[in-house]
């Protein structure tokens, strides 16, 4: 670490004010000048209080951007060996450390803006498995408790070791790696070679060896229950015709009973239309052979189920998994109306939101909600995933326990919609966000804690961009 | 298999068709124009023509003709062996044994069997063209058989977790000799996304590791080239090369290393052999969809370095996926870039859409930029080749021929038919007929040199199955039953004169 600087930078308002085209209000948009595809952004404690701050990895800089508000970062540039970066409070003064791996020395220094003098302390020198990777520095877990005691846990080639900080061995978990009887390299031959002469013997080898377990902290409970089994679009086509047993599914409500399930495929008659069924416990007094779960009658919905990469919305948040589906109208098959459909640049796409009845025990047929956007025809006929909406986020964002919905309408404009009681959008964006490039991907979708703001990172080719509600003025 | 029914004369070349459905041809290799075949040469009988080696057997070769009275059914342990050949001698590898055989007539003679235990027998994960659907009844050919030390006698090389493992012939039969550790370090494989806060979600990981290398030996050369991860998608290729003393117990030499790091590339650019100086050469090929137009065109881009990364070449051209990218074209012993672009997209929206509907012929063209003495690929096609490709439906249909000319299965610009030692064209112009153009003058002619018919659900390929250094070409349909796949397979034997 060579430097530290603090600095304040007011956040470009000419990107977060409305635009001609802007439908809804705006977010509150930090911008954070962030390059190239290694970007990584995490979430860790930074101060004394118990909500999390940001901090984003780009190149060999990491910068903490604290609170809301205007844009506040602390940058510390990285040595450029470093491989893992931790941030914990190992020394319990309530204000955490920076922890990291730069080759084979294990380092730490002071978050603390007024301990920006304080020099970097080599901790001590190990030779690990961190110590020769490359790519860049990453966010990874190296300070725990050994003993009630805070120590530090590194990874070897022959399992992994607990250090005190001042570098003593406390334990040692070995871990058997794949030797010749157990496994051997995976290796393809090349005939004729590629890469040498004629005549030559070559081949290449790819082997990953993999670690047995992952060891959680003191106290840490494996999940008891798988919560899901997602297909991608073309698996759910096909899952029609086999049993419900093998239908993917994702759990109806995983904090009211996990074993409750909504297993879906798409219906063969209609491929945009979406078939489910439900699994729930048998409660009928049946011999011991009878199965202990039941699968309600198909249902159709029109509409292709949305799968989201998190957990499935809740619209009222009653704790029930809803149903939020996409429909699309389909161009004719004639040239004209193929061009016509082509020249106009975007296409309507309407999302729906199926409420589940606790009382009857299904989604409702008619939808609670729906949006209508129009979307680059683009993105229609190129689906990512079957879908033609791209940077997806199903989350509450609003802090009342409802999901909201966002997702990109078009390359470079970010637009959410808020869920209102009981369950119902408004027929325009409710916050929208037209940045100055295109976005890349949804970085990271995170509750500051503590009653905080959440915010929603979007990843450009050169800067990150925090969205959040705008806070109100006190 | 059937002797010659049909002589077809083009040029100086003549085509004598013979069933052989044991024979299989792969996609080639795209960076090197080389098909992937489930059979070997060597001249087991010695008699100076070249003899076919199966994975379950011989077919011998006599005067152009592969007799059915001449397959000799290989030896076959109880153990399924990995089965190799030098100096047209017959090895088989089994769990714990070696043997040498040779052939004696039409039988097998074991001239060495010993007791060996090898540190490792998984299988090559390539599986040869042919032996994804069946369930083998047979060994595998492999390949472990080297000679390091230039006796002339094969060293066997097994790699294996810990090195190179080498095993020598002395006399009294293999011995294991030394282990050669010139492997990278594996690289840790760090999880996706890790959580460092809340606490309860800090998790201690043990993360995997992945050891990913190619290794080559040439002469009494070995040589590793493995990639280091750098800022962003470009990596950057490091290649060692050592020498290695066989009298010291193949250790390798001091002072014997060299190595090179490139500029960084991107990650899809393999370690390839564009030209034959010393320098590592790269190249990959990358295909997207532009979003830039009304048509959602697919691009393929062809990028390559010959000097460590300094500079990139590149060049772009809306295509489906082509065999291959690169070929001796001209056949002075450097590859060639080969660019194809198809005519689907060609006009605007309205034309494409009246293609896609109703058209059943394609424009395609062909554009070959020779490599210079400098390693340098002109960047004007130096031959360009426009075709017409009929199909049997409109691409809208999404027909099987649509879809093998997707995947670049009616082009094959790899073969050399008239052994000039320059790269002839065939092309399945029409639904049932394949058309030949020969390479006169680096130039193809505007119509074909020869047609050769081919049935509407058939494909082909094309290698040098006889081993006479001329390329022939390979027609073959394939079923699918329930215990595999059948395959019935024609091939056209090249020949330079009538027989």
């Amino acid at each position: 670490m060579r430097s530290l600087t603090r600095r304040r930078i007011i956040a470009s308002c000419a990107i977060a004010a409305a635009g001609a085209l802007q439908l809804g209000a705006s977010f509150d948009i930090k911008v954070l000048p962030a390059k190239g595809p290694n970007v990584r952004i995490f979430l860790a404690q930074a101060d004394a209080d118990s909500a999390a701050e940001l901090f984003v990895v780009s190149g060999f800089t990491l910068t903490l951007v604290q609170g809301p508000g205007p844009l506040d970062t602390i940058t510390y540039d990285l040595d450029e060996r470093t491989s893992a970066i931790d941030v914990a409070d190992a020394d319990g003064d309530g204000i955490p450390e920076l922890y990291s791996v730069v080759g084979h020395e294990i380092r730490r220094r002071s978050l603390a803006p007024n301990e920006a003098a304080e020099r970097e302390k080599v901790l001590f020198s190990r030779e690990t498995l961190l110590s020769n990777s490359d790519g860049g520095p990453r966010p990874y877990v190296l300070v725990t408790k050994w003993l009630g005691q805070p120590a530090l846990a590194l990874p070897e080639n022959d399992g992994l070791r607990i250090f005190s900080f001042d570098g003593a061995v406390l334990n040692h978990f070995p871990i058997q790696r794949p030797e010749r009887s157990a496994g051997g390299l995976r290796r393809t031959y090349v005939t004729p070679p590629q890469a040498a002469p004629a005549g030559a013997l070559e081949f290449w080898a790819d082997t990953t060896f993999d670690a047995p377990a992952s060891m959680l902290p003191d106290g840490g409970e494996e999940a008891q229950f798988p919560s899901e089994r997602r297909a991608p679009y073309l698996q759910a086509r096909e899952a029609a015709d086999l049993p419900p047993e093998d239908w993917p599914w994702f759990a109806l409500a995983s904090t009211i009973d996990p074993e409750q399930r909504v297993a879906y495929a798409l219906s063969r008659a209609r491929q945009s239309d979406t078939l489910i069924r439900i699994r729930r416990r048998e409660t009928r007094d049946l011999s011991l052979a009878t199965a202990l779960f039941t699968y309600s009658p198909k249902r159709r919905y029109p509409g292709t189920l949305i799968i989201p990469p998190g957990p499935p919305p809740d619209f009222n948040a009653d704790g029930y998994a809803d149903l939020l589906l996409w429909t699309s109208p389909r161009p004719g098959t004639s040239i004209d109306s193929l061009i016509q459909a082509a020249r106009a640049r975007d296409w309507p796409v309407r999302l729906t939101a199926h409420l589940y009845s606790d009382s009857k025990s299904i989604y409702e047929g008619q939808p609670a909600a729906r949006i209508e956007a129009r979307l680059p025809i683009g993105w229609s006929l190129l689906p990512q995933n079957g879908l033609p909406l791209r940077h997806l986020v199903l989350r509450d964002i609003s802090g009342d326990g409802r999901t909201d919905v966002g997702f990109a309408t078009g390359p470079a404009r970010f637009a959410l919609w808020i869920v209102r009681p009981p369950a119902t959008f408004s027929s325009t964006p409710d916050y929208t966000a037209d940045l100055p490039e295109a976005i890349q991907e949804v970085a990271l979708v995170a509750d500051m804690g503590a009653g905080g703001v959440t915010v929603i990172a979007l990843r450009g080719e050169n800067a990150l961009y925090l969205l959040s509600l705008p806070q109100p003025r006190l | 298999m059937i002797s010659a029914l049909i002589c077809v004369v083009i040029g100086a070349v003549v085509f004598v068709e013979k069933e052989m459905d044991a024979i299989v041809v792969g996609r080639p290799n795209p960076l090197t124009g080389q098909p992937s075949l489930n059979y070997r040469h060597a001249d087991f009988d010695q008699d100076g023509l070249a003899d076919i080696l199966l994975p379950d057997r011989v077919l011998l070769q006599r005067a152009g003709e592969f007799p059915a009275a001449l397959s000799v059914p290989l030896p076959l342990p109880l153990d399924k062996p990995e089965y190799d050949v030098f100096d047209n001698k017959l090895y088989l590898r089994t769990g714990d044994r070696l043997e040498i055989h040779r052939l004696n007539g039409m039988t097998w003679e074991r001239i060495l069997g010993q007791n060996i235990a090898w540190p490792d027998l998984l299988p090559d994960e390539n599986e040869p063209p042919g032996e994804m659907d069946a369930e083998k009844t047979h060994g595998t050919l492999g390949r472990y058989l080297y000679d390091l030390s230039g006796n002339g006698v094969p060293e066997i090389v097994v790699p294996a977790i810990e090195g190179l493992h080498v095993y020598a012939n002395e006399g009294r039969g293999y011995t294991a000799k030394h282990v050669i550790d010139v492997y990278p370090s594996p690289k840790v494989i760090f999880p996706e996304r890790t959580l460092v806060w809340p606490p309860e979600a800090r998790a201690i990981t043990f993360p995997p590791t992945r050891l990913r290398f190619r290794l080559f030996l040439d002469g009494n050369s070995i040589t590793v080239i493995s990639r280091s991860a750098g800022l962003g998608s470009l990596i950057r290729r490091h290649t060692s090369s050592w020498l290695f003393d066989v009298e010291r117990g193949y250790l390798p030499r001091d002072g014997g290393l060299a190595a090179s790091v490139t500029a960084p590339i991107p990650a899809y650019l393999q370690p390839c052999r564009l030209n034959a100086d010393s320098t590592p050469d790269f190249a990959g090929v990358r295909t997207y969809i532009s979003e830039n137009s009304l048509v959602p065109e697919q691009i393929q881009e062809l990028v390559l370095t010959t000097d460590g990364g300094k500079t990139l070449q590149s060049f772009r051209s809306k295509s489906f996926q082509t065999l291959c990218v690169f070929v001796d074209f001209d056949g002075d012993g450097d590859l060639d870039a080969v660019v194809e672009s198809t005519g689907l997209y060609k006009g605007g929206l309205r034309e494409f859409l009246t293609r896609s509907l109703s058209e059943r012929t394609l424009p395609h063209t062909i554009a070959i930029h020779l490599q210079d003495a400098q390693g340098r690929f002109s960047k004007t096609p130096d031959l360009l080749k426009k075709l017409s490709i009929k199909l049997a439906q409109p691409p809208f249909r999404d027909g099987p021929l649509f879809t093998e000319y997707q995947n670049g299965g009616l082009v094959n610009i790899t073969g050399d038919l008239n052994g000039d030692r320059k790269r002839d064209l065939v092309v399945r112009t029409h639904p049932d007929r394949l058309s030949i153009y020969l390479n006169e003058n680096l130039a193809f002619p505007k119509a074909p040199s020869r047609t050769l018919d081919i049935a509407p659900d058939a494909r082909f390929g094309v290698a040098d199955v006889d081993g006479d250094a001329l390329s022939d070409i390979i027609i073959y349909r394939e079923a699918s039953l329930e215990a595999g796949t059948s395959r019935h397979t024609i091939v056209h034997f090249s020949r330079r004169t009538a027989p």
